[in-house]
């Protein structure tokens, strides 16, 4: 087999595209941001936020939330691109 | 909070939408600013074939934005961000999908709302920003490719299916008029920036 990872634990997402050849043209593309990005996204992560800041999170399953309070926050731009 | 164990490209893609949401949302803070001038730099790539592309261009940009990050001031960023994107009608940029596209697109706001119902997501109680703004995108793509306590990381279809349809039709053009903007110094860095980030994600994705 050509997946790369021997393990298949239960905390370790394995996609299955990994083992495919175009994942890995894709990540020699990304190699300026990942392996060889030597962390930079990694030093400014402990500046952000928690997720808990975070603009978007888990819909409640009350679905109580659904009403969003547009009339607190109309703008000119959405009345004119809604109409 | 939950980890999910990726590979050492999504979780710097997690990590620059995480950072690029949080710029868009509000002014960076000196210990943002500060975090940012200290960065690494990135690595250009090696292989010729990348040369001139994306992957190369953005090395530059992140050079450009940690000196911006260095030489800037929360005070000055906070005044250039109110100065650009608040302000009821009034401000000088838009960083709502809705502004771009325009009605012959459908309905951007209702779209995404129903994209991120679809994902299970919603707008955080207390958030002041419809769903359209780029930061909630943005955000939104962050979930996908790390996961939370809830969700697995988003196979990379669906990543691509979220950015093709809510990102890549309208962001660049955001992008390009931060950039072209009289007023914009700042954040005509960050708007490069993200301009070459997502250019590489859209490439990359188009691959997959």
């Amino acid at each position: 087999m050509r997946n790369s990872s021997p393990r298949n634990s239960l905390d370790a997402p394995v996609p299955a595209q990994e083992s495919r050849p175009v994942d890995v043209k894709r990540r020699r593309f990304l190699f300026t941001l990942g392996a060889g990005g030597a962390g930079a996204a990694a030093a400014v992560a402990g500046a952000l936020p928690a997720a808990a800041a975070a603009q978007v999170a888990a819909a409640p399953t009350d679905d109580q939330n659904a009403a969003y309070r547009a009339t607190e926050h109309v703008r000119d731009y959405y009345r004119t691109a809604k109409l | 909070m939950v980890q999910w164990q990726l590979e050492p490209e999504d979780q710097a893609r997690a990590e620059f939408y995480a950072l690029l949401a949080r710029l868009f949302t509000g002014a960076p803070d000196a210990g943002l600013l500060a975090a940012i001038a200290h960065a690494p730099p990135l690595v250009p790539p090696t292989h010729t074939d990348d040369a001139g592309t994306e992957p190369a261009n953005i090395a530059g940009a992140w050079d450009r934005l940690r000196a911006a990050s260095a030489a800037m001031t929360s005070e000055a960023a906070a005044d250039e961000f109110h100065t650009l994107f608040v302000g009821v009608g009034r401000s000088e940029i838009s960083l709502y999908a809705s502004h771009y596209l325009g009605p012959q697109s459908g309905r951007p706001l209702a779209e995404i709302r129903s994209a991120l119902a679809e994902l299970g997501l919603a707008r955080r109680p207390g958030s002041s920003e419809f769903e359209d703004h780029v930061g909630v995108m943005l955000e939104t793509m962050r979930m996908l490719v790390a996961g939370d306590a809830e969700r697995r990381p988003a196979a990379i279809a669906e990543q691509r299916a979220f950015f093709e349809r809510h990102i890549a039709r309208w962001v660049f053009d955001c992008c390009n008029a931060i950039e072209r903007c009289a007023i914009a110094n700042y954040y005509a860095r960050v708007a490069q920036f993200t301009g070459c980030f997502l250019a590489l994600e859209r490439d990359s994705l188009a691959m997959a």
